[in-house]
């Protein structure tokens, strides 16, 4: 008794083999957003690599490492004010790596702005306040829960495929036998005369 | 002025942690308070825009909501093209709650 506190949550164990070589990039030019959130994303999610950018120009830079997450701060000129923006970040990487997915952090609560960035394609926006890095921790969650359906449903659409190349492999194997090849079957043997 | 409750909910109740997010904040925070001021100095709105909005942010991480929102009001009245009155006014207000709360930041790191 008393010792379940000790035994391996299954919950987070599935969690866990799900962000298995999960790469993530960070990406926002304060470098106290930065820390805190990768603090808190690597004691949430085991086994993924985190990496930190301050700039939009560097995280395209580094896309051809095709990061599974980007988390990306929607105002990144807010310090320089001719870096790219970063709409005109999530524009890039829909185009260069369209199969990485964008959560935007904005330090705005407006509508308007979420309604720009989810057409953008983006696949969540986040108002940076207390409950932030809860929700992007839920958010990367659900990136992959999305990737792990999308990964059985190809699976299984393999297996539909199989099975129905292999019935019709058997299907045309039978009529090539039934025309082609009657002595092979004793009842067209004996209606063809052969026996 | 100082909610540590949400720095704490932010830290998933460890203090230690907390602690370090305290101090990652009072490490980087001086510098843009200098910027603050002499952007207030030079009637520099767009730079005062630029810093309230990323002071903002870090405010209602450490719990300075009233802060964050008087930093908010700084932000919207310094997105104008000109040098807005009340403007120097509101920059003054924004820095004397900073270095409040910072105080009250401290005293919470160091107990």
């Amino acid at each position: 008794m008393g010792n379940s506190g000790n035994l391996p949550n299954p919950d987070k164990r599935n969690q866990t083999a799900q962000m298995k070589n999960l790469l993530i990039f960070l990406v926002d030019d304060d470098a106290m957003q930065n820390q805190m959130l990768r603090d808190h994303l690597a004691s949430e999610l085991d086994d993924a690599t985190i990496e930190v950018m301050e700039t939009g120009e560097r995280c395209l830079a580094q896309l051809e490492r095709k990061p599974d997450v980007v988390v990306l701060d929607y105002n990144l000129s807010s310090r320089q004010s001719s870096a790219l923006n970063g709409l005109q970040v999530l524009e890039e990487i829909r185009i260069k790596h369209p199969s990485a997915e964008v959560i935007m952090l904005s330090g705005q609560d407006k509508l308007d702005v979420a309604v720009e960035i989810m057409k953008n394609g983006a696949f969540d926006y986040v108002v940076k306040s207390e409950t932030a890095f809860l929700r992007v921790t839920s958010s990367i969650r659900k990136v992959m829960a999305s990737r792990k359906l999308k990964r059985q449903l190809a699976a299984t659409k393999r297996l539909v495929g199989f099975v129905i190349a292999g019935f019709v492999a058997i299907v045309a194997f039978c009529l090539i036998v039934w025309f082609f090849i009657p002595e092979w079957i004793p009842e067209r043997r004996i209606r063809l005369g052969l026996d | 002025m100082v909610n540590t409750s949400t720095v704490l909910q932010l830290a998933r109740g460890d203090r230690e942690r907390a602690v370090s997010y305290v101090n990652a904040f009072l490490n980087g925070v001086e510098p843009q308070l200098t910027l603050l001021r002499e952007s207030e100095a030079n009637r520099d709105a767009a730079q005062i825009k630029r810093t309230a909005h990323s002071l903002k942010s870090q405010a209602r991480y450490m719990g300075m909501s009233s802060v964050a929102s008087h930093l908010e009001r700084l932000e919207q009245l310094a997105a104008g093209e000109s040098w807005p009155d009340g403007l120097s006014e509101s920059t003054h207000e924004a820095i004397d709650m900073m270095e409040k709360a910072i105080g009250e930041l401290r005293q919470f790191a160091e107990s």
